[in-house]
């Protein structure tokens, strides 16, 4: 028997795209030639074979990786917007005075002379010290000097000289210029920006916190610079640096400056001659603070208190940084301050692009904390450790097997608080927070556990494995007690 | 009733982002889907799915209404697979080209020529259905755009044409190829199991 339909007069026809007579004949001829029929069949089961491989999906944390690369590409637009917006306007420039013909000296003069200027407008871009909304939330108002009326903040707003924000009860705002530097005006707050200029390729950056509290956020970018908040009692001065400025709303008109990174240098703004032998300046480092009544002179720098450190630590929530973060001094009190659970900080820029159970665990853990409550804490430590099963990255997972190992300690589960730990060291050797969870377990056999041989050992592995750690020391003076030094 | 695709890329021009989350979750298991049978390699597939969608945000202007919004999504992400493919000099290690002709026959008698076939067999069989993969990656790239598009994902032929640019004829003729290649494919490389 002869077969007359090749594959691809088959193919269509399990498509239903014959025609009615070419259907008829293939069905026909079908019904007789079992040779024909059977390659009709392995057709069709095909098509039921590859569509029945559909249902593939990417990971679980696809949408929350997605979204936070759409923002960062959004971003980058708007940065490459603002150049082209210079290059045209430098172009229009060299449009207009090309009317008249010209000597071919003076030519090349102009031209040396516009590529000069288009180059420097483009660098100083690069360096631009004026900044822009990054987020806003409730009620912020923004004062125009240019237009001389109050508007609304809206994002990407641009702050200019002479500016006023603004922020009410509910109000809370993040400005910041890329990279260079950031900064998150508080509640019932009111910031002018007294100085926004360049210097060469150095900026000059004066805020005048009139009342309400700011953090601010300095960028490796802004070395050499100068970045100062005036308040009416003080003036700081950063030195490269995270810090916080609240000006007191009682009587008392007081400042008080907290430092989280680098230093911050603190002087009295009014100070009558009869403090005249007293320090006017001082330099407060990271870990500390001070304060300044007006007319006074500023106290001496002293260690911030751990409600005053989980106060700044807001810091680290500005602007475009980690979602998630665990956050902890760099002092001796390190390893006891992680052990008794810390807060956890979502940055507050881009709610949506975290997973919903995400949030669910940071009200968990928030209310644990803050009720002290030893089964929330179990709950919160449920929830992390589903998070890090369900929705694993990298950008979390130690930090939040972290956190876990911290609740197991609290209520006293400490066999498997350091299971928990000991999987940070296996899993993210390289992770700062490796010699963290080592000297953790450390502490838990040593004040959990009572466990003195286990400790020292625990202890003497932070000194041979993490020699350069914040631990060290903390081992060490630890390993002395144990042997009685 | 759903809004359009035409309608959420209106609305999505207006810097909507939600509308856009919208039009987004629509398509990205489908586009997640294509891209991972063409590549064949999940982490990658995932990094140019992310890429497709960043890249329709940022050109949303760009759209132009005479075309449908999937063939538009479908072609920048073949594009990106395509691209992909070649960085890798993927067509230098594919050892296996197979020709086949229209009268070619296919005579086996495998799991694939039983009547009683049912999809389940594949969907509840894990080693079946990686080796549906390893078979879609052994076709010559055209042919296997054209077999996920229209068996894998059901996409009808014109809208195939659409996306790889090319007319009816074509998609038909490349399809009914790309099939007897697949069973080919099939037969000599997984034939113990069918």
């Amino acid at each position: 028997m002869k077969h007359p339909f090749g594959v691809n007069i088959l193919s269509q026809y399990i498509d239903k795209r014959s025609a009615k007579k070419e259907a008829e004949r293939i069905e026909t001829h079908v019904a007789l030639c079992q040779s024909c029929k059977r390659d009709l069949v392995i057709l069709e089961n095909l098509v039921k074979a590859l569509n029945s491989v559909k249902d593939v999906g990417p990971a679980p944390n696809f949408d929350f990786r997605f979204n936070k690369r759409l923002d960062e590409a959004i971003k980058k637009r708007k940065e490459e917007k603002i150049y082209e917006s210079i290059a045209r306007r430098a172009l229009e420039s060299f449009d207009r005075i090309q009317i008249k013909p010209a000597p071919v000296l003076l030519k090349t003069v102009a031209a040396l002379v516009i590529v000069f200027a288009v180059s420097v407008a483009c660098f100083g871009q690069f360096s631009v010290v004026s900044p822009e909304v990054i987020s806003a939330e409730g009620k912020v108002a923004l004062f125009d000097k240019s237009q001389g009326k109050w508007v609304d903040a809206k994002l990407a707003s641009r702050i200019d000289k002479g500016d006023i924000i603004k922020t009410y009860s509910s109000g809370e705002i993040d400005v910041g210029a890329s990279k260079i530097y950031a900064m998150r005006i508080k509640e019932n707050s009111e910031v002018e920006a007294i100085s926004l200029t360049r210097r060469g390729i150095k900026g000059r950056v004066f805020f005048n916190l009139k009342s309400g509290r700011m953090l601010v956020d300095i960028g490796k970018k802004f070395k050499g610079s100068e970045f100062r908040v005036l308040t009416p009692a003080a003036e700081a001065k950063a030195l490269g640096t995270k810090f916080m400025v609240d000006t007191s709303e009682d009587d008392s008109r007081k400042t008080w400056v907290g430092v989280a990174e680098g230093e911050v240098e603190v002087k009295s703004t009014s100070m009558p001659d009869i403090y005249a032998m007293a320090k006017e300046a001082v330099i407060v480092k990271a870990g500390q603070k001070t304060e300044i009544i007006p007319g006074m002179p500023p106290l001496m720098p002293q260690k911030l208190l751990d409600e005053e450190w989980r106060k700044i630590q807001e810091l680290y929530q500005i602007g475009s940084k980690m979602q998630v973060v665990l956050l902890i001094s760099m002092g001796d009190s390190r390893v006891r301050e992680f052990l008794r659970p810390c807060p956890l900080y979502i940055s507050q820029e881009l709610p949506r692009t975290i997973p919903a159970i995400l949030e669910d665990a940071v009200v968990i853990i928030n209310e644990a904390i803050e009720k002290k409550d030893k089964q929330k804490h179990l709950e919160a430590a449920n929830k992390l450790k589903e998070i890090v099963e369900k929705y694993p990255d990298p950008r979390y997972n130690a930090q939040f097997l972290m956190f876990i190992g911290a609740y197991y300690n609290d209520i006293g589960s400490y066999e498997n608080a350091i299971d928990t730990l000991e999987k940070v060291i296996e899993q993210y050797p390289h992770s700062s927070l490796a010699s963290l969870a080592q000297c953790a377990i450390g502490s838990i056999y040593e004040e959990g556990l009572n466990n003195k041989d286990k400790a020292i050992e625990a202890y003497q592995k932070v000194v041979q494995n993490y020699p350069n750690s914040p631990e060290v020391q903390i081992a060490k003076s630890a390993l002395d007690i144990k042997k009685g030094r | 009733m759903q809004p359009s695709d035409e309608y959420l890329i209106q609305k999505a021009r207006e810097e909507d982002r939600s509308t856009f989350e919208e039009l987004y979750n629509r398509y990205k298991k489908a586009i997640f889907g294509y891209i991972y049978r063409l590549i064949g390699d999940k982490a990658v597939a995932e990094e140019l799915t992310q890429e497709t969608f960043v890249k329709v945000y940022m050109n949303l202007a760009r759209y132009r209404p005479e075309g449908k919004v999937s063939s538009w999504i479908y072609t920048i992400a073949g594009n990106l697979a395509k691209n992909e493919l070649r960085s890798r000099g993927y067509r230098k290690t594919v050892s296996l080209e197979v020709t086949v002709s229209d009268d070619e026959r296919i005579t086996i008698g495998d799991m694939l020529a039983d009547e009683s076939f049912k999809p389940d067999d594949i969907t509840q069989n894990e080693e079946l259905k990686q080796d549906i993969q390893k078979a879609i990656q052994m076709l010559p790239v055209k042919y296997r755009e054209v077999l996920i598009l229209c068996d894998v994902q059901s996409l009808s032929y014109d809208s195939v044409a659409e996306i790889i640019g090319s007319t009816i004829g074509t998609v038909a003729s490349r399809l009914s190829r790309a099939r007897a290649a697949f069973v080919k494919i099939f037969r000599e490389n997984f034939g113990d199991r069918t």
